[in-house]
C-alpha cells in the first residue's frame, strides 16, 4: 500500500504542477536509522498544493513562491517532518520510522475488497517485503517461519525438490492430517505457496480465525495467507525503473541420523574366508584365501572394522582398476552425507516498473534454476508477472494481473521406506561403503550387462551357469547407477490472475467486475530403464513407463460494489458483492504393467501386460453473495461485520446454502492518552467473532465433488477373460450430510511505547469446530468401512503475542528486534461420534501401516495422537519377559503431533552506514513424531545406538556370555523389578517382532537459526555509477545455518516429512549464498 | 450512457441477491461421471471370485503349519504377534457377494454368492475364532455387529450351505462365474464338499458317530447333488495370466521371501513321497533354463534372520514353493480338491461316522492327490503308508498326515488339520520370539476392533481361554 499511496501522491502532484514559482529549494532526505537516502518521499510546500518527490538518491528540488516557506516531508512508514526553508535554499532532513503508520497498510480481501489495518478488529499481522525476503527464500512458507505469531511452518528438506511445505494457522482442524492455510494472491486463490515469486510480493498478511476469514467462506475456514503483489511505480527520475535481482545459494546435507561407525555390513559377525572353487572366474584366484564380509545381507551386523584386510564388494567385478584387490576394512562415517551433491539454486529476476497518471505497469521475469542435492535432480522455473492498470477516464479503470509460471522438475524425489537413497542409507546399508568409490563405479557392468552393486551375493553361491545371480544386487543398486537409470519428469504450467473493470459512480461509490482464473496444466512421465530389472534380484525395478496429464481450471466471476463515505465523525466502508465459481478438472494417465516388451522403449503400448489407464473428471461450483462493512467513529472506534451466503453444488440439493458471518469492534485509544501517559504512543483493544460453514472438501482445492450421494459402483480396469469386474462401494453416505461449522472469537490489545520504540500485541482466541463431514471409520464387518456423516467437535484456544523493539537507533548503529510467540492452549477433541459410539478415529496416517504407532484422533485428548503398539507398563515400569524382551501394549498413546508453542525472533542490525545484518531464529516446543528410519536403522544395525557400550564397559554387540549385550531394565508380569542382558541384535529385532516401539518416538522441539543475511549497500554514487545505477545491495546469506537445539539429533524436526513422522527422511540441509540487487 | 452503465453493473450485481432459486440450482453438476449407482451383479461375482484363490494361497497359515519357511525376514515363523484385521474381507469380497444376494435378480447367482460367502466366513473363523457373522454385512443399520461364537458360525455355515444346495433352480442363469462357468451341479458339489470339510473340523467337539458333526457330514455325503470326487470337479481358480496372475507367481515376482520348509521336505523324504517333485522348485526365475526343476532342499524353519540368510546363501538351489511349472502366471490354484474330500471321508470312516470303507477312500484320496499333480503313485507307496482297520492306532496320524500333504500348498487347511489333530508332529520355531514359544493357534483381533467395535470384541475376548486375546488361545474347535 505504501507504493500505492506514493503513486497517488505522484498523480496529485502532476495535476498541480503548473503554478508560477520564485526560488528553487534542494536537499536530501535520509532515513534516521541507517542514514541511507530515502527515495519517493513526498515534499510539499505547506499551505499550498505544490509538491514533489525525492529521487532514488533521496534528493529533491522544488520551486517555492512564498516568503517564508515551510516544507512538509512525509513518507509512509515514517514520521512526517516540517522544515523551514533557510536562505541557503538547502534543506536536509532525516526521517524517523514510525511503525504506527504501518497501520495504513491495506489488505486485499475477498472479491478484491480492501481495508486498512488500523480499523481491523482482529490481530492483523503484516509482513513486509523486507522482513519476508531476508535471504530471498524461494519458498514463501519457509520465509514466514517465526515471523508471524500463531503459525507453525512445516518445512521440507531442500533435497525434496518441489515438495509442498505447509503452514498451520492457530492449530489444526478436522479429523485428517490437517489442512494447510489458503493462499490468496491479489484476490485469487492458490492451493499452496508453490507458484508465488517472492520478488513480486509487496506484503503478506495472515488472516487467522473465522472472524478474519469469514469473507472467504468455506475455503477460508483454516485461515488465509493474503499476498499483495507489488504494483507499477516509476523510479525516482520518473522513468521506467528496472530492478535486477540475482542470487546463488549452495546447499549441503547437514543433519542425518547418527550412524554407528564400528561394525561393517552383513548379517554375520565374522569375516569369511574365500576359497577358490572350480567354475569361479579365474581372476578370483587372486582373492583365494582372503577374507570377505557378508555382502548379501543389507544390514550392518557385520565384523568390527579395525582396518583389517578384506575383499571389498567391487573387487569381484572385473573391468576396473580396483578389481581383484583387497583393501582395509574401515568405517566410512560420511558415506550417506557424501552421496548428496551440493544443491545449487540460481535465482534471477528482472523487473520493469513505471507509473503515469493513467497507467501503472509492472512486469517481472523471474527464473529459478535448481540443481538438487539428490543425484540427477533439477528444477527449472520461469515466472512472469504482469500487473497493469489503466484509467480510461476518471470513471473507468481497467486492470490486469497475470501470473504465468512454468516449472519443469526432474529426478526421483522419494523419501518413502526403501527408496534408493535415504531408504538405503538410514535403513538398510553397510557402514563400510565408500561413497566416492561408489560414484566412481556407477557405470561398472559385467559382460552380461549387469550393473555392479554393493549388495551382491556371497562368493560361495557363485554358479557359472547363472553369474547374474551373483553379480546383480540382492535388494539394492549402486545408488548412483539407479539414479542414472531412472528418468522422471514433471511439468507444470500455471496461469492465474484477474481482469477487472472498475466504474466509479462518484467519489464514494464504485463498482468492480472481476474475472479470475487459476489454470493449471501438468504433464508427467517416468521412465525406468529395463537395465534395472536385469541388475537386481529381488526388489528390482522392472522397466516401466508412465505418463499423465491434467488440466484444472478454476474461475470466478465477481461483482463488488463499494461505498466509502465520511459524514462528520462517522465513516463507512461498505461492500456488497457476488461470486460465481466453477472448477473443472480433467486428467488422463497410463502406465505399463509388468515390464516393457522391447527393452528401454518407453511407450504405453510397449507394456508386457495390459497397461493401466485412468481418467479423472470433476466439476464443482459455488455461488456466493457477500456483504461486509466497517463503521468508524472519529477514527478511534470501529465496528465491522461480514455476511456471506454460499450455495455449493457439492451439497445435497435443497440444503446447499450456508451462511458465514463475523462481527467485531475495536477502540484505538492511544492518542487519547498522549497527555496523561506520554510514554504510550499507541493503544488499541479489539474483539471479533466469526463463524464459517465448510463445504464437504477435505483440502483447499475441493469442495467435495461426488462425496454426496456416494455409494457408486466403479468398473475395474481389467477384464478376467471376457468378464468385467465391479466392486461395491466401501463407503456409506448419510443422506443428511452437510458442511462443518467453524467458529472463532478473539480479543486482543496492541500497544506502542516511547514513540513506538517498543511495541507489544497480544491476542487470546478461542473457537470450536463442529460437525465435520467425516468418513467415519465403521467396523468393516458391517460390510462398509466408512460412513460419511457429520461428527465431532474440536475446541481450540490460544495466545498469540508479537513484540517489537528498537533498542538502539543511531546513525551508525541501530538494532531492531521482532519477536513472536504463540501458545496453543487447547486443540482438543471434545467429541467424535456419540451417535455411533465412536471415541477414536481409525488410523489417519502411519509410517508403517498400523504396526508402528500411527495417527488417530481421540475423544478427550489433544488433536493428533500417536497411538498404537508400545511397551506395556506395569507400575510405571516397562514389562519384560524372562528373555528380556519388552511385552507389547497394543493401545498406547504417545502424545500429540502438535507443538505446544511456536515462535521466532528476528534481529536486524544496521551498522557502518552501509551494512545490515539480519538473524532470524524460530522455535517450537512440544509435539511428537514417529521415526521409521530409526526403527529399521536399528533393526539393521546402522544407528549409533546399536554400537554403544553397556554398563560393564563392553560393546553391546559382544556376546552376552562375554559381558556384552544390552542391559534391559523393567519389571516382570507381577511387577517385580528385573533386568537382563540381551544380545544386541536380538534386542533390536525384538523391538520390531514384539511391536514395542517406544524408543522410536521423538520430540518435535527445536530452536533453529533459519536465516542470516549480511547485506552491504554499495555506495554507487561514491563509485561514480550513480548515472546508471540508483542503488545496489550485495548480501551474503545463509539458510538453516544452525540447528541450535533439538531433542533428536537424527533429524531436523522442522522438516519432518509427514504429520505423523518420517519414513526415510531426507537430510536437513544448510545453505550459503550471495545475492545482488541492482536498481536502475 | 452513464446511467445505462450503472444499470448494467447493478443488474449484474443483483444477479446474486435476487434469483435465489437459480443460485442454488446446480443441475447435474454433482453427478459423478465415473461411477454408476446400478450394480451389475455378474461383474460383482467376477470381482469377488477373482480373490478366492488368495484364500487357498495364504503364506501365514502355511508358515504356522510349517509347509513353508521364511528366507530372510523371519517374523511370521518366529511368531511375531499376528495382530491382523479381518474387516477388509467383510467390506470387500463379502459385501460384493452380499449385494448380489440383496439384488437377488437370479436365484442361482444368489446361491452361488451365498456359497462363496460361507467359504470366506469359514476361512475367517478358522483364523480368528469368534467373529461377526449373523449381524455382519448389514450396513448402516448394524455398524457394530456382534461377534458370534465359532460354534454358531459353523452351524450357521453348514445350514446355509445345505439351504443353498436345496434352493438351486433349473433355470436362472449364473453369469460372470469364473470358477465353474455357471455350472450349477458343480456348485452343489462344491457346497457339499465344504459341508464335509467343515463337519470333519469339528471332530474334537462332536466326536460321536451320531453327533452333530457326523450327522452334518453324512447329510452332505449323501446329498443328491454329490461332492467333488474327481480332479476334474475340483473347485479351483484358473488364472488367465496378464493382469490376473496366480498368487504363487506373484509371490516370487522379484522377491524370494518364502521357501518350502525343511520340515516339509523331511516329511516327504521320510514317507518316500514323490509329490515332492511338484512341491519344491529350484528357482523363482520363470525364464531360467531350470525353471521346471525340482528342489528338495527345504529351508530350516523358524530360525533367526541371519541363519536363514546364511542357509539360502550357501544353498542357492533351496526349494521355492512349488516347482516352476506349477507357478506360472496362469497356473491353477486349487481351492477344494477331490483328494481333500476323499481323505476327509477317510477320517469320517475312521471315526465311525460313515460306513464307507476306510482303506478304499484313504487310498482313493492319496491317488487323487498324486493325480492332481500329475505324478504317478509309486508302486510301494500305498502299502508303505497304509492305514490299519478302522480304529487302529496311528490311523488318525496317517490320515491327518495325508490330508496335510494333500492340502499343499493351502496353508490354512494344513494349519487347521494340525491344530485339530496335532499331526504331523511339529516342533515350534527354535527362535520363537513369543512368550510361550509355541506355534500360534489363532490370529489376534486387530487394534481397530477395539476402537471400532469395542463392546463386541471385548465380549468375544472374554470368551477366549483365560480371557486373553492371544495367539496362544485355542479357538472353539481346537479346544
Amino acid at each position: 500500500m505504501k507504493k500505492l499511496l506514493q503513486s497517488l501522491f505522484i498523480l496529485m502532484l502532476v495535476a498541480s504542477a503548473a503554478l508560477a514559482q520564485d526560488r528553487t529549494v534542494t536537499g536530501t532526505v535520509i532515513a534516521k536509522e541507517d542514514g541511507l537516502p530515502l527515495p519517493g518521499v513526498s515534499v510539499k510546500v505547506k499551505g499550498t498544493t505544490t509538491g514533489t518527490q525525492t529521487g532514488a538518491d533521496g534528493k529533491f528540488s522544488i520551486k517555492v513562491t512564498a516568503a517564508s516557506p515551510v516544507l512538509q516531508f512525509s513518507f509512509i512508514g515514517y514520521k512526517a517532518v516540517e522544515a523551514a526553508v533557510p536562505a541557503s535554499n538547502k534543506v536536509n532532513v532525516s526521517l524517523a520510522s514510525d511503525s504506527r503508520l504501518l497501520e495504513e497498510v491495506t489488505v486485499i480481501g475477498a472479491l478484491g475488497s480492501k481495508r486498512t489495518a488500523r480499523s481491523t478488529t482482529n490481530n492483523a499481522q503484516v509482513i513486509d517485503e523486507k522482513q519476508l525476503n531476508t535471504i530471498r527464500q524461494t519458498n514463501l512458507n519457509n520465509a514466514l517461519a517465526g515471523k508471524v505469531s500463531g503459525i507453525q511452518v512445516r518445512s521440507q528438506s531442500a533435497a525434496a525438490l518441489g515438495r509442498n511445505t505447509e503452514v498451520r494457522l492457530r492449530g489444526v482442524s478436522g479429523f485428517g492430517t490437517g489442512t494447510s492455510a489458503l493462499y490468496i494472491v491479489n484476490g485469487t486463490v492458490l492451493p499452496n505457496a508453490d507458484d508465488i515469486n517472492l520478488d513480486d510480493i509487496e506484503n503478506v498478511s495472515v488472516l487467522q480465525g473465522a472472524a478474519a476469514a469469514a469473507q472467504f467462506g468455506s475455503q477460508g475456514a483454516n485461515g488465509a495467507i493474503i499476498i499483495t503483489l507489488k504494483e507499477g511505480k516509476s523510479n525516482a527520475n520518473g522513468n521506467l525503473g528496472v530492478t535486477v535481482n540475482t542470487g546463488i545459494q549452495f546447499e549441503d546435507a547437514y543433519i542425518l541420523p547418527n550412524y554407528q561407525n564400528s561394525y561393517a555390513g552383513g548379517g554375520a559377525g565374522d569375516l569369511m574366508q574365500y576359497t577358490y572353487k572350480a567354475g569361479d572366474p579365474v581372476e578370483w584366484q587372486a582373492l583365494n584365501g582372503k577374507y570377505y564380509r557378508d555382502y548379501n545381507d543389507d544390514a550392518s551386523w557385520g565384523p568390527r572394522m579395525v582396518g583389517q584386510e578384506h575383499i571389498p564388494w567391487y573387487a569381484w567385478y572385473g573391468g576396473h582398476d580396483r578389481a581383484y584387490k583387497t583393501t582395509a576394512l574401515n568405517p566410512q562415517p560420511n558415506n550417506a552425507k557424501d552421496f548428496f551433491s551440493t544443491g545449487i539454486t540460481r535465482n534471477n529476476s528482472v523487473s520493469l516498473s513505471t507509473a503515469t497518471d493513467k497507467l501503472k505497469f509492472k512486469f517481472t521475469y523471474g527464473n529459478q534454476d535448481v540443481s538438487g542435492l539428490l543425484y540427477n535432480s533439477e528444477l527449472k522455473k520461469n515466472n512472469i508477472n504482469l500487473i497493469s492498470s489503466y484509467k480510461l477516464n476518471d470513471k473507468f479503470e481497467v486492470s490486469a494481473d497475470v501470473n504465468y509460471i512454468n516449472q519443469i522438475q526432474k529426478g526421483e524425489v522419494d523419501d518413502a521406506y526403501s527408496n534408493q537413497s535415504t531408504g538405503a542409507f538410514s535403513q538398510w546399508f553397510h557402514r563400510d561403503l565408500d561413497m566416492g568409490i561408489m560414484k566412481e563405479l556407477q557405470g561398472l557392468r559385467t559382460p552380461d550387462g549387469v550393473y555392479a552393486s554393493w549388495n551382491h551375493a556371497n562368493p560361495t553361491s557363485y554358479d557359472a551357469s547363472n553369474p547374474r545371480a551373483f553379480f546383480a544386487g540382492n535388494y539394492w543398486y549402486n545408488p548412483f547407477t539407479y539414479f542414472n537409470l531412472v528418468d522422471i519428469q514433471s511439468q507444470r504450467d500455471r496461469l492465474y490472475g484477474n481482469l477487472a473493470l472498475t466504474y466509479k459512480l462518484n467519489k464514494d461509490f464504485k463498482i468492480t467486475a472481476t474475472y479470475r482464473k487459476q489454470q493449471n496444466t501438468t504433464f508427467g512421465e517416468s521412465k525406468y530403464s529395463t537395465q534395472l530389472a536385469n541388475s537386481a534380484l529381488q526388489t528390482g525395478q522392472l522397466g516401466s513407463y508412465s505418463t499423465s496429464t491434467s488440466f484444472s481450471n478454476r474461475r470466478n466471476l465477481e461483482f463488488l460494489a463499494t461505498y466509502t463515505k465520511k459524514i462528520k465523525d462517522f465513516s463507512i466502508e461498505a461492500n456488497v458483492g457476488a461470486d460465481f465459481f466453477r472448477w473443472v478438472s480433467k486428467s488422463n494417465s497410463a502406465n505399463t504393467n509388468n515390464g516393457l516388451s522391447v527393452a528401454d522403449l518407453f511407450t504405453i503400448a510397449n507394456s508386457v501386460d495390459q497397461p493401466s489407464v485412468g481418467n479423472g473428471r470433476a466439476e464443482e461450483k459455488y455461488r456466493a453473495v457477500l456483504a461486509k462493512g466497517t463503521f468508524g467513529y472519529k477514527n478511534i472506534l470501529f465496528a465491522d461485520f461480514t455476511l456471506r451466503n454460499d450455495w455449493f453444488s457439492t451439497l445435497p440439493a435443497g440444503k446447499n446454502g450456508v451462511v458465514s458471518k463475523s462481527f467485531g469492534g475495536s477502540f484505538v485509544f492511544g492518542e487519547m492518552l498522549a497527555k496523561t501517559l506520554p510514554f504510550v504512543s499507541f493503544g488499541k483493544v479489539r474483539g471479533s467473532w466469526g463463524e464459517i460453514p465448510k463445504a464437504l472438501g477435505g483440502s483447499n482445492e475441493t469442495f467435495g465433488a461426488y462425496r454426496y450421494p456416494g455409494s457408486a459402483f466403479g468398473v475395474g480396469s481389467f477384464k478376467w477373460g471376457s468378464n468385467f469386474l465391479m466392486g461395491a462401494a466401501d463407503a456409506l453416505v448419510d443422506p443428511n450430510i452437510r458442511g462443518s461449522v467453524v467458529t472463532q472469537g478473539e480479543y486482543g490489545i496492541d500497544l506502542g511505547f516511547f514513540d513506538d520504540r517498543l511495541g507489544f500485541s497480544a491476542t487470546y482466541w478461542e473457537g470450536a469446530e463442529k460437525d465435520f463431514p467425516y468418513a467415519l471409520s465403521v467396523n468393516g464387518a458391517s460390510g462398509y468401512t466408512s460412513l460419511l456423516t457429520n461428527i465431532g467437535e474440536i475446541s481450540k484456544s490460544g495466545i498469540d503475542v508479537q513484540f517489537n523493539a528498537k533498542p538502539v537507533v543511531s546513525a551508525n548503529f541501530s538494532w531492531k528486534v521482532n519477536a513472536t510467540w504463540s501458545k496453543l492452549v487447547t486443540n482438543d477433541i471434545v467429541s467424535l461420534s456419540p451417535q455411533y459410539g465412536i471415541t477414536q478415529t481409525a488410523g489417519v496416517q502411519g509410517v508403517w501401516g498400523s504396526t508402528m504407532p500411527y495417527l488417530v484422533h481421540k475423544e478427550g485428548m489433544r488433536w493428533g495422537q500417536i497411538f498404537g503398539n508400545g511397551i506395556k507398563m506395569t507400575n510405571g515400569q516397562p514389562t519384560i519377559t524372562a528373555a528380556g524382551a519388552y511385552v507389547n501394549d497394543p493401545a498406547k498413546y504417545f502424545g500429540s503431533v502438535l507443538p505446544d508453542y511456536t515462535g521466532g525472533v528476528q534481529n536486524s542490525f544496521t551498522f557502518l552506514k552501509n551494512f545490515n545484518l539480519n538473524v532470524n531464529i524460530d522455535f517450537q516446543y512440544g509435539g511428537k513424531f514417529v521415526s521409521l528410519s530409526n526403527q529399521w536403522g536399528s533393526f539393521s544395525g546402522l544407528t549409533a545406538q546399536t554400537a554403544t557400550y553397556n554398563d560393564k564397559g563392553n560393546p553391546i554387540r559382544n556376546a552376552v556370555a562375554d559381558g556384552g549385550g544390552v542391559r534391559v531394565f523393567g519389571v516382570n508380569a507381577s511387577g517385580v523389578p528385573v533386568n537382563y542382558y540381551v544380545d544386541a541384535q536380538e534386542y533390536y529385532h525384538n523391538l520390531y517382532y514384539n511391536k514395542t516401539y517406544d524408543p522410536y518416538i521423538y520430540d518435535l522441539t527445536f530452536v533453529k537459526m533459519r536465516e542470516v543475511a549480511l547485506g552491504y549497500n554499495i555506495p554507487v554514487k561514491k563509485l561514480g555509477l550513480g548515472k546508471f545505477i540508483q542503488n545496489a545491495n550485495l548480501a551474503i546469506v545463509a539458510r538453516n545455518p544452525l540447528l541450535i537445539y533439538a531433542t533428536t539429533k537424527d533429524f531436523d524436526p522442522s522438516e519432518i516429512s509427514a504429520t505423523v513422522g518420517e519414513t526415510a527422511q531426507f537430510p536437513g540441509t544448510r545453505g550459503f549464498g550471495f545475492n545482488l540487487r541492482v536498481g536502475f | 450512457m452513464k446511467k445505462n452503465l450503472i444499470y448494467v453493473s447493478l443488474s449484474l450485481l443483483l444477479l446474486g441477491s435476487s434469483g435465489c432459486e437459480k443460485l442454488e440450482d446446480f443441475g447435474d453438476t454433482n453427478l459423478d461421471p465415473a461411477a454408476t449407482t446400478q450394480p451389475v451383479i455378474q461383474a460383482l461375482l467376477t470381482n469377488a471370485q477373482a480373490s478366492i484363490g488368495g484364500y487357498a494361497a495364504q503364506t501365514r497359515g502355511g508358515l504356522y503349519a510349517q509347509y513353508f519357511s521364511e528366507t530372510q525376514y523371519t517374523d511370521v515363523s518366529v511368531y511375531s504377534t499376528p495382530q491382523l484385521a479381518f474387516t477388509g474381507e467383510y467390506s470387500g469380497i463379502l459385501t460384493d457377494l452380499q449385494v448380489i444376494k440383496n439384488v437377488n435378480s437370479s436365484n442361482n447367482m444368489t446361491q452361488v454368492a451365498n456359497i462363496l460367502q460361507q467359504y470366506v466366513f469359514w476361512t475367517i473363523t478358522d483364523r480368528w475364532g469368534d467373529v461377526p457373522y449373523s449381524e455382519a454385512l448389514q450396513g448402516a443399520s448394524k455398524t457394530t455387529p456382534k461377534y458370534d461364537t465359532q460354534e454358531s458360525i459353523y452351524k450357521g455355515m453348514i445350514a446355509s450351505l445345505k439351504a443353498s444346495v436345496a434352493a438351486f433352480d433349473g433355470t436362472s442363469l449364473v453369469k460372470g462365474d469364473i470358477i465353474f462357468t455357471g455350472n450349477v451341479a458343480a456348485w452343489k458339489r462344491a457346497a457339499n464338499s465344504m459341508r464335509m470339510l467343515m463337519a470333519i473340523q469339528l471332530s474334537k467337539k462332536y466326536p460321536a458317530a451320531g453327533g452333530y458333526a457326523a450327522t452334518a457330514f453324512n447329510e452332505a455325503l449323501t446329498d443328491g447333488g454329490g461332492y467333488i470326487s474327481t480332479n476334474a470337479q475340483n473347485m479351483m481358480m484358473d488364472y488367465p495370466g496378464g493382469n490376473f496372475k496366480s498368487n504363487w507367481w506373484n509371490l516370487y515376482n522379484g522377491r524370494k521371501d518364502y521357501a518350502e520348509s525343511k520340515t516339509m521336505t523331511d516329511l516327504m523324504a521320510s514317507l518316500g513321497d514323490t509329490r515332492q517333485l511338484a512341491f519344491g522348485g529350484i528357482t523363482q526365475d520363470q525364464t531360467a533354463a531350470n525353471a521346471s526343476v525340482t528342489s528338495n532342499i527345504g529351508v530350516p524353519y523358524g530360525v533367526a534372520r541371519a541363519t536363514a540368510e546364511a542357509f539360502t546363501s550357501a544353498n542357492t538351489g533351496w526349494a521355492r514353493i512349488l516347482r516352476g511349472d506349477f507357478r506360472t502366471e496362469s497356473s491353477d490354484i486349487v481351492v477344494i480338491s477331490a483328494a481333500q474330500v476323499a481323505l476327509a471321508r477317510a477320517e469320517a470312516a475312521e471315526r465311525g461316522w460313515t460306513s464307507e470303507t476306510l482303506s478304499t477312500v484313504y487310498n482313493e484320496g492319496i491317488t487323487l492327490s498324486y493325480a492332481q499333480w500329475g505324478i504317478a503313485v509309486p508302486a510301494t507307496y500305498l502299502a508303505a503308508n497304509a492305514v490299519g482297520a478302522a480304529g487302529a492306532a496311528g490311523n488318525i496320524q496317517k490320515i491327518s498326515t495325508q490330508r496335510y500333504i494333500a492340502s499343499y500348498p493351502d496353508g490354512l487347511q494344513a494349519w487347521n488339520i494340525w491344530r485339530k489333530s496335532g499331526f504331523p508332529t511339529l516342533t515350534p520355531a527354535p527362535n520363537a520370539t513369543n512368550t510361550g514359544g509355541q506355534i500360534p493357534r489363532r490370529y489376534t483381533y486387530s487394534s481397530g476392533e477395539y476402537t471400532s467395535n469395542t463392546t463386541n470384541v471385548n465380549a468375544a475376548k472374554a470368551l477366549l481361554p483365560g480371557g486373553l486375546d492371544s495367539q496362544d488361545a485355542k479357538i472353539w474347535w481346537d479346544q
